[in-house]
């Protein structure tokens, strides 16, 4: 069988989210391959969040950050930046110049088959989560337990 | 200055051989230097050292004391004229001296070996040097033929231990090393049958460093030997190795390990880490290789080791225990052949995902966060021996492929890619509803081995084609 001349793997990846989530642009600039894109959570405040697709991707896992706004205030006081890796709040140790990185995947999850328009998906639900978290002051991995819940419901 | 040094060690000799002290040997209590006594010293400042001081773990030898000598080496030697000095290995405060491969250079119990074609002198010991504490005469027999006589040219031998006062004289004996170390596994697995073969063994914790103990002691002559950790105390109960280890890569000591058991094994030892950083370096590092099995029992490296054996074509066998090594499994991956690691993960995530959490690192590799505290999870080496047992069975048969064995029947049993052992019905896991094994034959019980059937998937991200089937999942042209 001939050999098929395929896209690699981020090109492939960059047509699917141009499809499925066109408001997340794919960048390839010198070495670096990211997606960046901006979403407005239902309370109406807006967000931008960046995908590096760091080599060896999609082998390991990809850092998912929150770039705007740089600091996430948390409820009542302080601030998620604060909190660096945290099971509660699904974070990360925090990226470059302390923005909250947002824990998609643990690395017992991840696998070559999980893809950043997956990634992204679960961004977007971690920032509704923390809009939600803003209102009443429950945590993260409260809140997505409960819509996870809610979703096996129905 | 040298000369001093030469008579502080002839007066160390002295006191060794049990000579009487009064000799004026003295460590200096400031300098904590070990010298020559002076008329002028203060009494209070040095300290006088006695023979007994220096009989670290005085010798008992008596007629009885045995001196083992490995043919092979002797023969490496025997072509030399005059005197040998070798080092032997001394147990059992005397009770018997060794000298084989991979005898120590130093530290060990110094003697002598003479060969000769005189047998007239064989009983006096008077050669060698003077600190030697065993001393060998083997008459050469020039006459007979090496190879058709084993090591009978050696001819007469004669052997003697210095007892602090004479020498007395020992029981000898010559042995094969080489021809009889497998000698007991023969006619089941030939001495021959796998020597020839290269087998990477990444993971040298309580899986990988069992399962290489295992597989030196069926014949198995080449190893590499990759792992980046290093023995710590809390590894005894588990680890092939004691705390006498600690400290050390866990990679050499393996080497040094299956070196005890074969001197004539190739052991290639590499201490890093099974990472996606290290990708080329695994891939070079099995290439060539006609097995690898990882015992790492950590998911990513799991599937770093999985994609290195696929690209290079290596057949891999996987083994892990699930938490507190409440049973554990075998994988068996014959790259773009059958299932891979990263399809059972997919087709059996509930097995994948149960994994022994046995220390920090693997805790806080495995999860991420600071404010949950994961539980360190170890199971008791007991549970983890019929896993690695399985791997090494597995691996064997493997090996043997194509060539006639008594172990040739195996091979229509051992045909499944993945293998269940449950060592007990664990609280909270879908076996905790098992029915116990009592006197039951039918079912799904403890203790016993199960084959499972799992069908390679072709959308696998490691094996198989998963951008095709990621471009038709959304719609997407491929090229």
């Amino acid at each position: 069988m001939p050999k098929r001349e395929s896209r690699s793997r981020t090109d492939l990846e960059a047509i699917i989210m141009a499809k499925e989530m066109p408001y997340f642009k794919f960048v390839r600039r010198g070495g670096t391959e990211y997606f960046i894109g901006e979403h407005t959570t239902s309370d109406g405040r807006f967000y931008r969040l960046v995908l590096f697709l760091d080599p060896p991707y999609p082998e390991k896992i990809p850092n998912l950050y929150v770039i705007y706004p740089s600091v996430l205030p948390k409820y009542g006081q302080g601030s998620i930046n604060e909190l660096g890796n945290s099971h509660a709040f699904h974070t990360n140790s925090n990226g470059p110049d302390g923005v909250v990185a947002i824990c998609h995947y643990s690395s017992s999850e991840w696998d070559t088959s999980c893809t950043a328009y997956g990634v992204i998906i679960r961004g977007l639900i971690w920032l509704e989560a923390y809009a939600i978290h803003l209102k009443t002051g429950e945590t993260i991995v409260g809140i997505i337990d409960k819509l996870l819940k809610n979703a096996v419901q129905h | 200055m040298n000369s001093e040094t030469n008579r502080i060690d002839q007066l160390i000799r002295d006191l060794k051989r049990g000579d009487n002290a009064n000799t004026g040997l003295v460590v200096g209590k400031l300098d904590r230097k070990l010298r020559l006594a002076k008329p002028s010293d203060d009494p209070d400042s040095v300290i006088h050292l006695s023979a007994e001081d220096l009989r670290f773990g005085s010798l008992r030898v008596s007629k009885d004391t045995k001196i083992i000598l490995a043919g092979e080496t002797l023969l490496s030697i025997s072509c030399k004229e005059g005197p040998h000095d070798v080092m032997f290995l001394c147990w059992d405060d005397g009770d018997v001296f060794t000298l084989l491969e991979g005898s120590p250079t130093f530290g060990g119990a110094p003697g002598s070996i003479l060969f000769q074609s005189d047998s007239s002198s064989l009983q006096t010991p008077i050669f060698g040097k003077s600190e030697d504490l065993v001393r060998v005469i083997i008459h050469r027999d020039n006459g007979s033929d090496r190879k058709s006589t084993g090591f009978k040219h050696l001819g007469e031998v004669a052997g003697y231990v210095f007892n602090g006062h004479s020498w007395i004289s020992a029981q000898v004996e010559v042995l094969p090393l080489r021809e009889e170390i497998f000698s007991r596994n023969g006619g089941i697995l030939e001495t021959g049958a796998i020597s020839d073969k290269k087998v990477a063994v990444i993971g040298e914790g309580s899986h990988g460093s069992s399962i290489s103990l295992k597989l030196v002691k069926t014949g198995v002559t080449d190893f590499g030997l990759m792992d980046h950790d290093r023995y710590e105390f809390a590894n005894n109960s588990r680890h092939a190795a004691g705390y006498r280890h600690a400290g050390r890569y866990k990679v050499n000591i393996i080497r040094d390990l299956i070196k005890e058991r074969n001197p004539y094994a190739s052991v290639q030892t590499w201490a890093e880490e099974a990472s996606w950083d290290n990708l080329d370096l695994i891939k070079k590092f099995i290439r060539g290789r006609d097995l690898v099995i990882s015992g790492t029992g950590d998911h990513e490296s799991n599937r770093v080791i999985n994609k290195a054996c696929i690209e290079e074509g290596v057949v891999l066998i996987v083994s892990y225990s699930f938490r507190r090594a409440y049973g554990g499994a075998v994988l068996r991956v014959y790259p773009r052949r059958s299932m891979c690691y990263e399809c059972f993960c997919k087709q059996l995530p509930g097995q994948s995902k149960d994994r022994e959490i046995s220390n920090e690192k693997k805790a806080k590799k495995e999860f991420q966060y600071s404010d949950l505290s994961v539980p360190i999870e170890p199971g008791l080496s007991i549970d983890i021996s019929p896993i690695t047992t399985m791997v090494v069975k597995l691996a064997i048969q493997e090996l043997l492929k194509g060539k006639k064995s008594t172990l040739e029947s195996l091979d229509y049993d051992l045909v499944a890619p993945a293998f269940l052992y449950l060592n007990r019905r664990e609280t909270g896991t879908q076996f905790e509803k098992l029915e116990p094994l009592e006197y039951n034959t039918d079912g799904m019980h403890i203790l016993r081995w199960y084959g499972i059937e799992i069908e390679r998937d072709p959308a696998c991200p490691a094996c198989g084609d998963f951008e095709k089937h990621m471009a038709e999942k959304y719609g997407v042209p491929l090229c």
